[in-house]
Order: structure tokens, then C-alpha cells, then sequence
């Protein structure tokens, strides 16, 4: 894996060498510094620089300066907005506010990325937040603007914080994606059934409740096959939870009577899965918000679309994306530190450029074709290979199984029989042990008894008394020893039948031991094979695709050839055209006059009579004028032939043109999705508005302001504070926290909120997606072509005012002074010599309406194609 | 990330070069206009009686104290509220067999006009943008989806759903034909094509840099904008006859189906109109009359209007409610909400004429033959439409079905 083996480098590194290694298509360059600036401001800050910034950072000769930039914005206020921004739209998809207030919601995130909160405490915030505390209010957006219901939180949790679109599932498994299943639905759902949105009177506000009970059961509406599921994360497994006993389930009893009491669960389910969700272990929670800020920086997600990471959907570099996952998860899911990382890659600093030498390129392969060939087919034939061993070792595998498997059956009947025995001899043994103490003493006894010597006679009673006690003993013995020798055979048998059952298991055991390692060797192999089979498949994947491409640019070389000769070959018959058209005209006006003299000589003659010079004049005359016809007739076929062919040229060259920009289409969208060329994307309609209102000078004039209204209100304070408490002036009902200049900032923002809102509302209604559906997606409609053309709006921000755009272009003397400053405010860069002269000339034209000429000119560039996109 | 745009390559190449002008000359647009289909949705707000409207019982415990009259189709009779109506029978067919298993304005709405149930977590494409969508084309240069509204000021209403803004409907019918329609009156129309020029000719320039689907999406949205300011009049009702004026009626829903008139004529794609209201809990008879008495003669000037001038075979006319209202009358000569056994009326493009599919019984409180929900109206009109109801739209490399695919089209009623 890429993450162990170069650990020790940074991250950057590791991303540019992963993209590198995937990469079939020539590579764009690194961009120049205005491309770069105008990128990395859209990215951090949403909005472009001012022009003063091009021209310090473009003269700045630090060689590290870009990496210096996107730090210094980092840690911009401006970031921590835009990112609220962009998280706001992300999860709340321009959902209408219905129990918390975008503003409030927008502040929290605001704060949140301004104190840099990591991505997965911010979610289990999110995730946790029922709405009752006021720390927690604005976090509860997400659910209660969802309504609580779950089915919908359901899903966009699904969508927006794991990266899958669950929809179908809902009722039945996915019908083409195998990996969508209808229980990873209800295993979602689970978190969320029992709650619901409390709100029993309508004058307060509406939270979020749950209750200690209701189960996930589905149906699936194509097998009618039942279902249950317990809460289980997407990619993992249900979870174990704590059991009440019934009616000890909550802290807060629900109450009939008493509907206005919320009750409280012990155990929340949704807790749960903030917790659960965000600890760092779960791969597609990580892997959606790495493909998401992926994405917010490249153009475009490694996974397209965002909510469709799936088996057969996989993302442009697969590793890559895992890499992120891991990382992202290791630096404590620090977005800022991820972000730097992303911007001082390569693949970030691309030119967004098309290669111009793409048609150069494509030439120079074409003698290397053979060998993309040659690498391609011999990847494939290496993969067809690692199939096959991939075949035999699942085939070894599976027979060690099928030889391991009797001789685990017959070990486990053996162990069955042993430990079926244990209990009978154990019992055999209780039985009989009790005995053994009585017996042997008796035993003893007579032993003892018949030991004793005795010496001399007259011991007559001494001998009678032993025998006598013999004899009991030996009763007592006579009476023990049945019981005795009966328990005795008993538990000897027993305790035989086991040592030979242990024995057995023993013995199968063995060949159990034999055999198992061979199943273990052959998994392993298996398991290589498989490892070998995946190497081998994305390797002749890459080596098939670099052959296309390399097709594709031979292709498109040659195309671009024959185009250019087809286009050089019209043009030829184009002026060929003229000269012939000349011919001919020369010819018909010949024909046309000699026909005329011809009559008039004619009819002179008639009038003359019997003139024989006059006669013979109109004689040559007529004749003159019947070549001429004909030759005016063939002239204007030949032309007619010649339009015909000139024509077909035309048409050719207009074929094959076409021909290479679909070639060119093609192999731009590969260099795209892989990344190999620099990003290129639509700017959001808050990006598109915010980048107006800078590019004309209104954003920074509405700065000034905001600045201005509140040193006003700043020094209205002081003044009240000094003038004595006027006892006659109404007092305020809640006196406001005084100002202090700390407040400037956020005073500042909230001006420019109030004074902007209505500017957003119309840029978001015209270039915003609809409401709850995804907001990647790319709209041009008439509407906002008629808003940039005669709304009032924009055109108001052009009209010249103190420090604006326009007013400032009004001043400046030269053309070209003009045209810097404005390709500068407006499109990031100083324009090329052909833009000064068209600036010279735009201005040249409108003569002394230099006041319009210049608005005209800035709203020209404002409603271009390069200001429309990010790039 | 891209939606709906195929590029076009031969129609833009001419447009990157710079030469501005129509995108379709006019004559051919008109030609193009009338090989166009396009797409009618009369709603009748509320839930129109189907008792006092398309299904009549006369002299039945429900049947209310109307009559039922002949109409222009032999053994079809329809109320007696819609006598205009009645003789343009031959152009409509009616389906009186609906059962949509529900009796919500809201619900019903969404189900009439999505031709789906309604679901938590997702949402569907109204009927006006999912035909819009379909039959787009090169040749349409107008925006495919208009809803008429006294005070429509040309915003966008949430009812494209995946589809997108560009087939959400522009609200249309207020004072200004259209939104940001005219340039202002400072600017000269030679000066607007300087400026224009001097935007092509960057557009041009970044062209060389890089160009995409995307870009060539946004220069083309500047020429349709072009091509809806020479079009305008489209939108301006003020430009038909008096007298036509009066033959439609002097009040909102007269002035509408004008307006309807004109912009399909003109090439809009997909228009609805709205009549208000029938929600009658009280006094549905009085409000009947009210109403139908205001509907009946617009509307069948609408039908033969669009006979005579030849687009009633492109235009599919459809009139419709959330539901139908109770066979039951309540205490107040009301009829309630019901969605169980009910009616609606259509014809034109891709209708068979003069038909009538479906019945209920006697008293009209159950369907009794060829039952059908919003999910087989919503399949009927887009086939109707020639539009595949069984396809997908392929939408940011996802797949959704046009039409629920736990539904088919009515195929009796099918031209």
C-alpha cells in the first residue's frame, strides 16, 4: 500500500506520484501565477482578487509563495465563510428554512471552521444535536429542517455523509447496483425511526424526540422477503446495544396525559451513530468527505457522481482515494491541513490549458504504437495468467477444504463420543469411590488380623477371639465386595471406553493436523493470487487505456493533418473561385457588349440599307459576339464546375474539423477525469456573484461602508457615554452591549450580509439547482443570459462611482493602461497584445463615450466564458 | 456535473466565429414550430366535480339537481354546466375511471402532476418540465416550461426536481410579458452588438485555451437569450386581437387560455393554466355554476381554436384535478374530497377523439370498469406525446425513469 511504504513523505508528494502512476495522457504544464491566484482565491475564499493582489503577487519573487498564499488564506476570515458556505450547501442542499434560521445555522458553521473544528466533530455535533439546548440549536438544522423525518434524513445521510444514494433501496434491493442492498438502507434508517419531530405547541420551538422503541421491518416490493434490521453503519456490522427491562426504558416516561412532556430514552440511537459514524473507523464516511474536498479543489470528484461511490462506479484512482481516506483520518480530520496539502500539489497547480502540442505528441507516438500494443496484449495475456492461477489456487484451496473436511467430521464425531463418555465414567466414579475407603479397611483389617503371630499356648481365648474377629471381617468383606467389585467394573469399563475414545480423537486429531496447514498453505496462495490478479488487472487496465490513448492521439494528429491540408486545399479553390468569377464577369460583359453592337450595327445597317462594308462589319460583329457568348457560356460552367468542387472542399474541411474537436472533446475529458490537466469548473452563483461585485469594485466600496457604518456607530457611543443621560429620552428596553472594535469584523460581515442579500437571492435563483437536490450540476439558461443582459443589477454595479471599476478605468489616460487594469479586476490576468489592440480599438470606435465605452467593455468580459468558470 | 447538453458542434462553430444572428432563421423555425409537440395542462384547482362535469348521474340519489346533455359525440353526454364543451366532444375523450386512492390537495397534486406517490426523501419532475425535457430540441428556443399566473413574473417554481432549473417553470402572466425581456432603454441596439462583439471575440479566445460542453452551453445561452428578446411578443397578450380578447372572456382564466394559445402557437413546449377554485364543501352547485359558467366557453374556444388552426394534432390538451369530489352530498350541499371514483378530460395529440374510457356505477361511488391511477394518466400523456414512458433520463451519470415504471399508458385511448 501506498500509505506504509512512503509514510515518511508528505502527503503532496505522495498525491502528485499516485496521479502520476495512473496517468495515460500527456500532462499539462504548471500554471503561471495569475492562473494559480485566481484558482486558489475561488477555492479559500470564494470570491477572485482584487487587481492590487495580481500585480503584488505576480512581482513577488519568493519561489515559495504559492504554498505562503494558501496558508495566509487558510487562516482567513474569508475561508472560514466561504467553507460555511460550502458545508451549508453540501448538507443542506438550499433546503427553505423551516425550524432554524439559515443565518444562524451559517454562523455556527462560520465559527466552527473559524476555530478550526475537525470535520467528524463538527458531523457528530450535527448528528447529536435534538434542538433543546441553544449550543445545539443551529446544529439541529440538519434534521429539523428535514422535518425529523426519517426516511428523508435517511437518505441524505446516506447521500450527503457516506457517499451513497440509497434511494431504491428503500424498497427493494438496487436493481443494477449489486452493492446496494435494501437492508444497508433499513440498517440506516434504524438510527433514525424512532425519532421524530416534537413540537406540541406551536408558539414554541419545534425539536427533535425519540422514542425507546419501534424496529426497522421492511418488505421488498419485488420478493415480498421480510426483514428487521438493528441500527448497522453502512459497510459494517448491526450493533450491539444495551437492553432495558420493560417499562425502566426511559429517563423521561412518555406521559399520555401529558403531551407536552418530551420523553427521554436512557439509550439514543441517534447519539449512537454520531458516535459511531465519526470515530475515524468507518471507510466510506471517510472516503465520501476526502472525495467531497477533493473535488472542491480539483474541479471534480474522484468519484463523480459525489453520492455514487459503488463497486462498478470506482473512483478515477482508487488507491489514491484510500490514501486520502487514511490521512485525513490520521492528521485528526483537519480540513484546513488537508486543504494546504491538496493545494501545494502539482495536480492542483496544473494549467487548465488544453496542451498545444497535443497533435505534436500525437505524431511522435505514432512510431511507438507497436510497443503500447505489444505492453497492452502482454498485460493482458499477465492477467489472463493471474486468472488462471487465480483459478487453481481457489481450485487447490477448495480441494484441501474438500480433504479437510471428512476428516474434521469424523475428528469432531470422535470428540463427541469422548466428551459423551466423560459424564457416565464420571458418574462410574462417584459411584464407586464412596465404597473404596470402607472396603480397603476391611481389607486392611483382616490382613492385620491374619498377621498377628501368637506365641504360646494358653492363648486359647486370645486365638478364639482373633478367628472369631476374622470371620466378622471377613463377612464384612464378603458383604462390600459385590457392591464393590460391581462399582469397581463399572467404573473401570467407563473409564477404559474413554482413554480409547481420547485415543481416537487423538489419532484424528493427527491427520486433522496433517491436512490443516495444507488448507492454510493453499489460502495463502490463494490469497497471493488474488493479490497478483488485482495487480495484474489494474495493470492492463492502464496498459489498454494508454494504448487508446496513444490511438487516440495518433488520430488526432493525423486528423488535424488532413484537416489543415483539406482547409488549405479549399481556401485554394476559394481563390481560385475569385479569379474564374472574374473571368467569367469579363466574358459575359464581352459577350453582353459585342451582342450590343452587334444589334446596333445591325440596325444602322437597316437604316443605312445597302451598305456591303456596314454589312460585312455586322457580319464580324455577329460572329464576334456568338464566340463570345460561347465563351462566356464556358466560363460560367467551368465557374459552376469550380463552385461544385470548391464546395466539396469546403464541406470536407468542415468534416474533418469537426472531426478532430469531438477527437480533442474525448481526450480532454480523459486528461480531466484523471486529473492530469488543471481543474476546470462552473463557479457556484455565490462564487459568480461575489466575483462581480469584486471585479466591479462594489464588494470593496460596500467594505469601505460597512467600515464607515460602524466607526458611526462606534463614535455615536462615545458621544452618548460623555453627554449626561438625557431623563426626558425614552429608554431603550434592553440596553445593547457596548461596541468595542474587536466587533469590527463580524459588524462588518453582517453589513455586508444585510446589504447583499437580495443580490445572492437573484444569483442563486438564477444559477442555483433546485432546492434538496444535489447543487454540482451545471445550468446555462436563457434567464441568466437576459439577468446579465438588461437586468439592472449588474449594470448598476458598472455605473462609475468614487473608487469602482468603472470609474477608475475612467480616469486612466492610455488603452493600454485601461485594458491592464480591467483584464485584471475582471479576469485575474494582464491580457495579450491582440486584447490591448481590441481594447484600443473597442475604445477608438465609441469615440468620445469613453464613460459607456468602458462599461461596455468590463460587462463584455463579466459575461465571457473565462469569468462564467473557475479554472 | 453536466446536464443536458450535447454540444453542438456545427450550429456553435458558427456561433464562436462570430457571427451572431439566429441560430435558426426564422422561416425554418416556423416550419420546425409546426412539426413541434407541445403539451396543455388545464388544472381546475380545488377538485372539479366530476358529477357536474365529465360523469354525470342525473336522477340518481347523488346525481345532484343537473341534467345530463348530449355532446357532439353520439351517446356521450356530459353536464349540462359545459353546453359549450359539449360540442367540441369530438375533439376531447374522457377517463372516468380514476382511482388515485386519495383525497389530499396536497398529495393529489403532487400525484396528478408527477404521475407518482408521494414519498419521503425524494422527488419527481412535474409533468410540464419532464415533457419540456423530452421534446427539447435544437429547434425550440423559447423556454419549454411556462405556467400562466395573473401576477407571473418570470421566476422559476421548484417543479423540475432532477431536471433542473432550465426545465423548471417560468411563471408568466404578470405585467411584464417577460423577465429582463427588453434591454434598457439607454442602450443602443448598435452599441449592444459592439459589446456583444467584443464578448465573442474573448469567447472565442478562450476557446483555444479550453472549450467543453459547459462552455459552449454558456455561449449558446447567450444567443437564446437574443433569440427570447426578438421573441418576446410571445409573452405579450396585449399584442392578440380585442376581438379575440372577448371571445375568451374578460376575466383571468379567459385572458390565460390566450395567452396559452398564443405561446404555444409561438413554439412553447409545454404551458398550464390554472382555474380556481373548486374546492366546493359548501354549496358545490351554486359554486358549479359559478365556475363552469366561466370555463365552459373559454375553453371550448381554446379546443376549436386550436382545431382551426391546425395544432390540436401537436398539442395535447389535458384537464385535470387533484381529485373529484364525493358522490355524497353533505349537509351544506357539499361535495367533499374523493379520489375513488372520478374523472378527467383530454384530446388532441396522440388522443384517439371522442372516446370514453372507464366507468363507475350508478351512484358513482366505484369504478367499475378500466380503473386507472395518476401513474397510468402520467404514461398516457407522454406516449400520447411520442415520448418512450418506459425510458430513462440519463442525468449526471445516473439513470431515472421518465414515468413510474410500476405503471403503463392507457392503450385504448392512444391514437
Amino acid at each position: 500500500m501506498l500509505a506504509t511504504s512512503q509514510a515518511a513523505e508528505p502527503l503532496h508528494v505522495q498525491i502528485d506520484r499516485a496521479v502520476a502512476a495512473g496517468n495515460v495522457t500527456p500532462v499539462a504544464e504548471l500554471a503561471g501565477d495569475t492562473e494559480f491566484l485566481r484558482r486558489i482565491y475561488l477555492d479559500l475564499t470564494g470570491c477572485i482578487p482584487t487587481a492590487e493582489k495580481v500585480r503584488t503577487f505576480a512581482k513577488d519573487p519568493d519561489p515559495d509563495k504559492r504554498a505562503k498564499l494558501a496558508d495566509e488564506l487558510l487562516q482567513s476570515r474569508e475561508f472560514a465563510r466561504h467553507m460555511a458556505l460550502t458545508f451549508d450547501i453540501w448538507l443542506m442542499e438550499r433546503r427553505r428554512d423551516a425550524h432554524v434560521k439559515t443565518p444562524e445555522w451559517r454562523a455556527y458553521l462560520t465559527e466552527a471552521f473559524a476555530g478550526n473544528k475537525p470535520y467528524n466533530r463538527l458531523v457528530a455535533e450535527i448528528l447529536a444535536a435534538d434542538g433543546t439546548d441553544g449550543k445545539n440549536r443551529a446544529a439541529s438544522r440538519f434534521y429539523l429542517d428535514r422535518l425529523g423525518e426519517p426516511n428523508q434524513i435517511t437518505r441524505d445521510v446516506g447521500r450527503i455523509l457516506f457517499g451513497q444514494d440509497l434511494q431504491c433501496a428503500q424498497c427493494h434491493d438496487h436493481p443494477t447496483i449489486t452493492d446496494y442492498l435494501q437492508r444497508d438502507y433499513y440498517g440506516l434508517f434504524a438510527f433514525f425511526n424512532r425519532t421524530y419531530l416534537f413540537q406540541p405547541d406551536r408558539k414554541q420551538p419545534a425539536v427533535l424526540a425519540e422514542k425507546a422503541e419501534g424496529a426497522a421491518d421492511y418488505k421488498s416490493v419485488f420478493t415480498s422477503a421480510p426483514g428487521e434490521m438493528r441500527p448497522r453503519l453502512l459497510g459494517s456490522v448491526e450493533i450491539e446495544e444495551p437492553s432495558f427491562a420493560p417499562g425502566e426504558e426511559y429517563l423521561v416516561k412518555p406521559d399520555k396525559k401529558d403531551k407536552k412532556l418530551k420523553p427521554v430514552p436512557k439509550y439514543s440511537r441517534r447519539e449512537r451513530i454520531a458516535k459511531l459514524a465519526t470515530d475515524g473507523n468507518n471507510a466510506a464516511f471517510n472516503r465520501n468527505i476526502v472525495n467531497r474536498l477533493w473535488a472542491h479543489m480539483m474541479g471534480r470528484g474522484m468519484v463523480e457522481p459525489f453520492d455514487f461511490h459503488h463497486a462498478a462506479n470506482p473512483p478515477a484512482h482508487p488507491e489514491l482515494l484510500d490514501l486520502l481516506a487514511a490521512e485525513f483520518a490520521g492528521m485528526k480530520f483537519d480540513i484546513p491541513a488537508f486543504l494546504a496539502e491538496l493545494a501545494k500539489t502539482r495536480t492542483y497547480q496544473r494549467t487548465f490549458e488544453l496542451p498545444q502540442t497535443l497533435a505534436e505528441q500525437g505524431r511522435q507516438l505514432e512510431p511507438k504504437l507497436a510497443e503500447f500494443q505489444a505492453e497492452a496484449d502482454l498485460q493482458q495475456k499477465a492477467m489472463a495468467r493471474a486468472i488462471a492461477d487465480l483459478d487453481s489456487a481457489k481450485e487447490a484451496w477448495e480441494f484441501a477444504k474438500i480433504d479437510l473436511e471428512p476428516l474434521r467430521a469424523e475428528l469432531k464425531k470422535a470428540e463427541a463420543a469422548r466428551n459423551a463418555a466423560v459424564e457416565p465414567m464420571k458418574k462410574a466414579q462417584s459411584e464407586f469411590e464412596p465404597l473404596k475407603p470402607g472396603y480397603e479397611a476391611v481389607q486392611k483389617v483382616i490382613q492385620l488380623l491374619e498377621g498377628v503371630e501368637l506365641g504360646s499356648a494358653g492363648v486359647e481365648t486370645l486365638a478364639g477371639n482373633l478367628k472369631k474377629r476374622i470371620a466378622e471381617a471377613q463377612a464384612m468383606e464378603k458383604k462390600l465386595r459385590p457392591p464393590y467389585e460391581a462399582k469397581q467394573k463399572a467404573f473401570l469399563t467407563a473409564s477404559d471406553k474413554l482413554t480409547k475414545l481420547s485415543a481416537t480423537v487423538a489419532e484424528k486429531q493427527k491427520l486433522v493436523d496433517v491436512e490443516q496447514p495444507k488448507v492454510e498453505e493453499t489460502k495463502r496462495v490463494m490469497e497471493a493470487a488474488l493479490a497478483q490478479y488485482q495487480t495484474a488487472k489494474s495493470a492492463s487496465r492502464l496498459a489498454s487505456s494508454r494504448l487508446e490513448t496513444a490511438n487516440e492521439l495518433v488520430e488526432l494528429a493525423q486528423t488535424a493533418i488532413a484537416a489543415k491540408e483539406a482547409r488549405q486545399a479549399a481556401d485554394a479553390l476559394a481563390t481560385q473561385l475569385g479569379q474564374l468569377q472574374a473571368t467569367s464577369e469579363s466574358a459575359q460583359r464581352l459577350s453582353l457588349n459585342l451582342t450590343e453592337s452587334a444589334s446596333h450595327a445591325a440596325s444602322a445597317h437597316e437604316q443605312l440599307g445597302e451598305d456591303s462594308e456596314l454589312g460585312q462589319a455586322v457580319a464580324t460583329l455577329q460572329s464576334r459576339s456568338e464566340t463570345a457568348r460561347s465563351q462566356a457560356d464556358a466560363a460560367v460552367a467551368r465557374l459552376n464546375s469550380h463552385l461544385a468542387k470548391s464546395k466539396a472542399a469546403t464541406a470536407k474541411a468542415n468534416e474533418l474539423e469537426e472531426q478532430l474537436a469531438v477527437s480533442l472533446d474525448t481526450l480532454t475529458e480523459r486528461q480531466t477525469s484523471t486529473f492530469a490537466i488543471g481543474a476546470f469548473a462552473p463557479l457556484s452563483p455565490e462564487q459568480l456573484c461575489m466575483s462581480t461585485l469584486r471585479a466591479t469594485g462594489y464588494l470593496d466600496r460596500l467594505i469601505s461602508g460597512g467600515n464607515a457604518a460602524f466607526d458611526k456607530k462606534l463614535a455615536a457611543q462615545t458621544a452618548a457615554k460623555d453627554k449626561k443621560p438625557d431623563p426626558k429620552a425614552k429608554k431603550e428596553e434592553k440596553p445593547a452591549k457596548p461596541l468595542a472594535e474587536a466587533d469590527r469584523q463580524t459588524e462588518v460581515e453582517a453589513y455586508l450580509d444585510t446589504q447583499l442579500a437580495g443580490s445572492f437571492n437573484k444569483f442563486v435563483a438564477l444559477f442555483g439547482g433546485q432546492a434538496g437536490q444535489p447543487q454540482g450540476d451545471f445550468y446555462a439558461t436563457a434567464d441568466q443570459a437576459l439577468f446579465f443582459e438588461n437586468d439592472g443589477l449588474v449594470r448598476s454595479w458598472l455605473s462609475p462611482n468614487s473608487t469602482s471599476l468603472t470609474a477608475r478605468l475612467i480616469k486612466l489616460e492610455t488603452p493600454a493602461e485601461i485594458a491592464e487594469e480591467l483584464y485584471l479586476s475582471v479576469l485575474t490576468r494582464f491580457p495579450a497584445k491582440e486584447e490591448v489592440v481590441a481594447v484600443e480599438q473597442y475604445l477608438a470606435g465609441r469615440g468620445e463615450d469613453k464613460t459607456n465605452a468602458v462599461q461596455e467593455l468590463a460587462w463584455a468580459l463579466l459575461s465571457s466564458t473565462e469569468f462564467r468558470f473557475k479554472h | 456535473m453536466l446536464t443536458n447538453l450535447t454540444p453542438r458542434r456545427s450550429v456553435l462553430r458558427a456561433t464562436t466565429l462570430g457571427s451572431l444572428g439566429a441560430l435558426v432563421q426564422p422561416g425554418i423555425a416556423a416550419d420546425l414550430a409546426s412539426q413541434q409537440k407541445r403539451m396543455l395542462v388545464i388544472r381546475m384547482k380545488g377538485g372539479l366535480s366530476q358529477l357536474e362535469s365529465w360523469d354525470p348521474k342525473p336522477g340518481t340519489v347523488n346525481g345532484g339537481p343537473f341534467r345530463a346533455i348530449p355532446t357532439s359525440v353520439p351517446g356521450t353526454h356530459i353536464c349540462e354546466l359545459l353546453p359549450h364543451t359539449a360540442k367540441q366532444m369530438h375533439h376531447l375523450t374522457l377517463v372516468r375511471g380514476i382511482n388515485s386512492h386519495n383525497s389530499s390537495h396536497s398529495k393529489g397534486t403532487y400525484m396528478m402532476l408527477t404521475g407518482r406517490h408521494e414519498m419521503p426523501g425524494a422527488s419527481y419532475p412535474e409533468i410540464g418540465a419532464v415533457v419540456a425535457k423530452s421534446l427539447d430540441s435544437e429547434s425550440v428556443t423559447l423556454p419549454g416550461h411556462i405556467k400562466i399566473a395573473a401576477n407571473g413574473s418570470g421566476a422559476r417554481s421548484a417543479d423540475s426536481a432532477y431536471l433542473g432549473p432550465k426545465y423548471a417553470s417560468m411563471a408568466v402572466g404578470g405585467d411584464k410579458p417577460l423577465a429582463n425581456g427588453a434591454p434598457h432603454e439607454s442602450l443602443k441596439p448598435e452599441v449592444a452588438e459592439l459589446r456583444a462583439d467584443f464578448r465573442n471575440m474573448a469567447n472565442s479566445r478562450f476557446a483555444l485555451r479550453r472549450r467543453t460542453a459547459e462552455t459552449d452551453a454558456y455561449v449558446q445561452s447567450f444567443e437564446q437569450a437574443q433569440e427570447l428578446m426578438r421573441q418576446r411578443d410571445v409573452f405579450d397578450l396585449s399584442k392578440e386581437s380585442e376581438k379575440d380578447r372577448e371571445r375568451y372572456g374578460e376575466h383571468d382564466f379567459g385572458r390565460h387560455c390566450l395567452l396559452a394559445r398564443r405561446m404555444l402557437e409561438g413554439g412553447v413546449t409545454s404551458v398550464q393554466v390554472s382555474h380556481s377554485n373548486y374546492d366546493t364543501h359548501n354549496e358545490n352547485f351554486n359554486f358549479h355554476i359559478e365556475q363552469l359558467g366561466e370555463f365552459d366557453n373559454t375553453f371550448a374556444t381554446l379546443v376549436s381554436d386550436l382545431y382551426d388552426r391546425g395544432m390540436l394534432d401537436s398539442t395535447l390538451i389535458v384537464v385535470l384535478s387533484e381529485f373529484g369530489r364525493t358522490p355524497k352530498i353533505n349537509a351544506r350541499y357539499g361535495r367533499d374530497h374523493w379520489g375513488t371514483a372520478w374523472s378527467i378530460a383530454l384530446g388532441g395529440c396522440g388522443i384517439a377523439p371522442g372516446g370514453v374510457f372507464g366507468a363507475t356505477n350508478k351512484e358513482g361511488t366505484e369504478v367499475v370498469d378500466g380503473e386507472v391511477d395518476a401513474g397510468h394518466l402520467f404514461h398516457t400523456y407522454l406516449r400520447a406525446l411520442g415520448i418512450r414512458s418506459t425510458s430513462s433520463f440519463q442525468i449526471g451519470g445516473r439513470k431515472f425513469p421518465i414515468a413510474d415504471p410500476a405503471f403503463e399508458p392507457i392503450r385504448e385511448i392512444l391514437a
